[in-house]
């Protein structure tokens, strides 16, 4: 099957995915297979087409033309391959999980949340594949969209608060300043075409090259960086599949994953142009991740504990892409660790949102004052929650350590020591706050008013979450193949 | 002399005069029902004309011609939708009246968009104005509220009217002619001060006549308590053609005035632009009548029209129209939606009756949740094309302010669309309210024909902006 072939099965499928879902609502084993071979085929289309890229093809495929050259276009660009399969596989997790969790729970409109789910996962391969800013931009907005009933799936007031917070937000922040800062690039730069080095590089003064970083940035809502990181925290309450989508798999991830793209894509060597923002925005970064972390420790529930993590854990994503490479460095340390840091990302907080969703549907227990004990009774749902929390403080041979230490090599490139500090001490935080949890329900003994039957979670659930924890050691045999494939990013291989 | 042939010559004359005509004879004459058909088959009448005029090839006035297309589509799907409304809102005897004088205030909008004889376009708005004054009033014995709406509808009717035939008068005295063409080849060649004078009056009264900020309050005025029946009529398609006009007018100025003169206009152009984009779009978001909003709303879009206008070049001028005719699909939509969802049809549609929308009229709902998404600039709407021309000329020009309006605009539009939408698909519909009325399906073709719109010409915006293209040559003179 040829690359363009490729592209255009993993645009159209989720759209396929979602109507064949809903109108398959009944019967509900008819449903849940739709779902699960919806987004295993679309994992499988992804995975196809980063192989064929691996083997040098390359493609791109137009869809409409709005007005002359604004196109809806999409290529086949390595970063936004890797990301796309890497979206696309943990999707298929995610769907997996969904039906277990619909059924643990009789769910009263599962089809619904399914049919948003396939759309929300088709607007991330959209915004991974989009071979311009135009391209990203309508997928991003359709994600913000499509992620809405998501999280107010849950039919309480708080659930519903949240997601039309999240929802005026990225709406609000992505109209007021992501598109100026397109239309502004579209006039200064004459396309939007993605370009590796740079499409503004060498066609833009410092001072605009700054205003528009701070305007991407900003834009950018989902990346949650201080202070739209309140969509997340606010979002905390969402039911398990929808903090799993949404913090691990689209929007969360998406937001890291643009900062990436337009730090490499669209700034390149401009971003020495607009050092001033630059650093302001990674200094920024630093702040939320520190700040993130330690508010973690107010937080007694599972979930939002996790969202601040979250927080916390994106911030090193738009530190490593406004890190960059240093001036006259042969090697794009910053963007590298960006890149790694957002793969390994979507794999500890999948296991981790799986894993308190498990807990939660399980034994009903929401906090981690009630976990004492508990890793006895659910020890596959445990070990995995382990993984997620040593993955997200950066212990080796977990996912979450390479991208610390290229974070560190980047901040040393560029003489900003503070910055590998604060990355190791937001390390430590995140060990702290997620592993003395975890240890306590492992090990401590179990009270004696706790009636909780031996791992009542159903294997639908077991399975992604066991599946999602093994995924965090994967970096380790996958780390080669992936360093090649990133090269791009700046020339030479890191 | 063929049929089609009659109808291409007297275009003009069947679009503007045959409204009127059967609007006048719906007020004297008929009954309800007869109003209903004679209404049906005026808005079959003007897309009949208006595709044999679209079908058969190139207009020497593409600007009238592409409004026409646009104004009929907006007319005839209102029309279709009027006689059901107007039934719950009027007894039988008001019923024709209120038809008579929608077809009187639509015949004198479809004169205003076409003609390029000023004293003729300043006649046509004076009546289209009157017109709407009178429709307004019909609502009076309901609630005392519509008489200061009505009343200062003839009030602004009757200024502009004047400000508007002395600049006219002007450009006679200097130009000795009364066509829009002839008038920019006789003072092109020597730009004095009386053209200067003459557009500037003509510009002011038409910035009225087309409630462009900051003249807009009276236009949201009159739409919140306009017959819900025809209201369509007076916020979108009455306004929309004194805007065209004001477009065309506009292009007057650049070609009769001076360089410094035509400066000065385009950047007062602007100025009113930046102020009609951040006025309606903020009031917008306190309104608490839906027919407000989407007056409010159409005078944002207006704002965001006269940026790209006065922006300059074919390009601006493409932005303008692209702006007009997305904001009017979207008021549409938002119009025709208020009144589907209004159980006891009152002069006011407060947006309460919005609540618990989706889950009793979906569908209405649903092409709702298009146009709120339409208001806010989404991709893949018709209005976000327009909003991208529209800042891409302004920054262009080098106007960053005047991009920062649109952008606040949007950003404002966010907060509109979302409580549109929240009203709709999150809050329950309480018994005070009552449930949506029956007989949406007289809505459907309004519904259908804006939703179309807006998605289709989101997705390629091709034909559109051809067609804009094609005015904005014809207007500028751009190659």
């Amino acid at each position: 099957m040829s690359v363009t072939t490729l592209l255009s099965i993993a645009i159209v499928l989720p759209l396929v995915h979602a109507g064949l879902v809903a109108l398959a609502s009944r019967p509900p084993g008819l449903r849940d297979v739709v779902h699960i071979v919806g987004a295993s085929a679309l994992a499988l289309v992804c995975v196809l087409l980063l192989a064929s890229v691996g083997q040098g093809d390359a493609g791109r495929i137009v869809a409409a033309e709005p007005l002359p050259g604004l196109e809806l276009a999409f290529n086949t660009e390595p970063l936004g391959v890797v990301f796309a399969a890497v979206a696309a596989g943990l999707g298929a997790l995610c769907a997996l999980y969904t039906v277990g969790w619909m059924r643990l729970t009789r769910d009263p409109a599962p089809a619904r949340f399914m049919a948003f789910a396939a759309l929300a996962l088709g607007a991330t391969v959209g915004v991974a594949l989009a071979a311009n800013l135009f391209t990203f931009f309508v997928f991003y907005e359709a994600l913000s969209i499509a992620t809405f009933p998501l999280l107010a799936h849950r039919s309480n007031a708080g659930a519903g608060r949240a997601a039309a917070f999240y929802l005026v937000l990225m709406l609000a922040l992505a109209m007021g300043a992501l598109l100026p800062a397109i239309i502004w690039t579209s006039v200064v730069a004459g396309t939007l075409e993605f370009a590796a080095g740079g499409l503004l590089s060498g066609r833009v003064s410092p001072l605009a090259a700054n205003v528009l970083l701070v305007l991407y940035v900003l834009g950018i809502g989902m990346a949650a960086l201080f202070p739209a990181h309140r969509w997340i925290t606010a979002a905390s309450g969402a039911s398990a599949p929808a903090s799993a989508l949404v913090f691990a798999v689209t929007a969360a991830s998406v937001g890291g994953f643009g900062v990436l793209r337009i730090a490499a894509y669209v700034f390149g060597p401009a971003l020495h142009d607009a050092a001033i923002a630059a650093n302001g925005v990674l200094a920024l970064a630093i702040v939320t991740l520190l700040g993130a972390s330690l508010a973690a420790f107010g937080r007694r529930n599972l979930s939002e504990r996790l969202s601040y993590l979250c927080v916390a854990q994106l911030s090193a994503i738009t530190a490593g892409a406004m890190l960059g490479p240093a001036e006259n460095a042969q090697l794009a340390a910053g963007w590298f660790a960006a890149a790694l840091q957002l793969i390994a990302y979507g794999a500890a907080t999948a296991t981790l949102c799986f894993a308190i969703g498990a807990i939660e549907a399980a034994s009903g227990f929401k906090d981690f004052d009630d976990l004492a004990g508990l890793g006895r009774k659910m020890p596959w749902v445990f070990a995995a929650l382990a993984l997620g929390a040593l993955s997200f403080a950066g212990a080796p041979p977990l996912a979450g350590a390479f991208p610390k230490l290229w974070l560190m090599i980047a901040a040393a490139d560029h003489g900003a020591l503070w910055t590998g500090l604060a990355i190791a001490v937001g390390a430590l935080l995140s060990f702290a706050a997620l592993t003395a949890p975890v240890a306590r329900a492992l090990f401590a003994p179990v009270p004696t008013d706790h009636e909780v039957a031996p791992d009542r979670a159903p294997l639908l659930i077991i399975v992604p979450t066991v599946a999602a924890g093994a995924s965090t050691l994967l970096l380790l045999v996958w780390l080669h193949p992936i360093t090649a494939f990133l090269t791009n990013l700046r020339g030479g291989s890191p | 002399m063929s049929a089609l042939e009659f109808i291409r010559t007297y275009a003009a004359t069947l679009l503007s005069l045959g409204p009127i005509a059967v609007g006048v004879a719906l007020t004297v004459l008929a009954g309800a029902r007869m109003a209903v058909a004679a209404s049906l088959a005026v808005a079959l009448g003007i897309v009949g004309v208006a595709l044999v005029l679209a079908l058969s090839g190139a207009s020497a006035d593409p600007l009238g011609a592409g409004a026409m297309a646009l104004l009929a589509v907006v007319a005839a799907t209102a029309l279709c939708a009027a006689g059901p409304v107007l039934s719950r809102e009027f007894d039988r005897r008001t019923q024709p009246i209120a038809l008579g004088l929608a077809l009187m205030a639509l015949g004198a909008a479809l004169g205003a968009a076409q003609t390029r004889d000023l004293l003729r376009l300043v006649i046509f708005l004076m009546t289209g104005g009157i017109a709407v004054a009178a429709l307004t009033s019909l609502s009076v014995a309901r609630e005392r509220a519509v008489a200061p709406a009505a009343f200062t509808a003839v009030l602004v009717t009757v200024c502009a009217g004047a400000i508007a035939l002395c600049g006219v008068g002007l450009f006679y005295a200097a130009a000795g002619a009364f066509d829009v063409t002839a008038i920019a080849t006789s003072l092109s060649a020597s730009p004095g001060r009386e053209g200067m004078v003459a557009a500037a009056l003509l510009i002011a009264a038409l910035v009225a006549f087309a409630g462009v900020a900051p003249a807009h309050g009276w236009a949201a005025d009159v739409a919140a308590r306009t017959p819900h029946g025809t209201a369509s009529i007076v916020i979108v398609v009455a306004r929309i053609a004194a805007f065209v006009a004001l477009i065309r007018v506009y292009g007057l100025t650049q070609a009769v005035t001076g360089s410094g003169a035509a400066t000065a206009f385009a950047l007062g152009c602007a100025c009113l632009g930046a102020i009609g984009v951040v006025a309606g779009s903020l009031q917008a978001i306190g309104a608490s009548d839906a027919r407000r909003l989407a007056a409010h709303a159409l005078t944002a879009q207006f704002g965001c029209a006269l940026i790209g206008l006065a922006a300059g070049g074919a390009d601006g001028a493409v932005a303008a129209l692209f702006v007009v005719a997305a904001g009017a699909m979207t008021a549409l939509a938002l119009v025709v939606g208020a009144a589907a969802a209004r159980p006891q049809l009152g002069a006011a549609a407060p947006m309460s009756a919005l609540d618990g929308l989706a889950a009793q009229r979906p569908f209405v709902a649903a092409a709702m949740g298009v146009a709120a998404f339409g208001l806010t600039g989404a991709p893949l709407t018709a209005a976000f094309l327009g909003k991208w021309l529209s800042i891409e000329a302004a920054l262009a020009r080098g106007w960053y302010w005047a991009a920062a309006a649109i952008v606040l605009a949007s950003f404002a539009a966010v907060f509109v669309a979302g409580q549109i939408i929240e009203r709709m698909y999150f809050r329950e519909r309480s018994a005070q309210i009552g449930p949506a009325p029956a007989g949406a399906l007289s809505m459907a073709p309004a519904l259908l024909a804006a939703v179309t719109a807006t998605l289709v010409f989101g997705w390629n915006g091709a034909a559109p902006l051809e067609a804009a293209r094609l005015a904005a040559r014809a207007m500028t003179g751009a190659p």
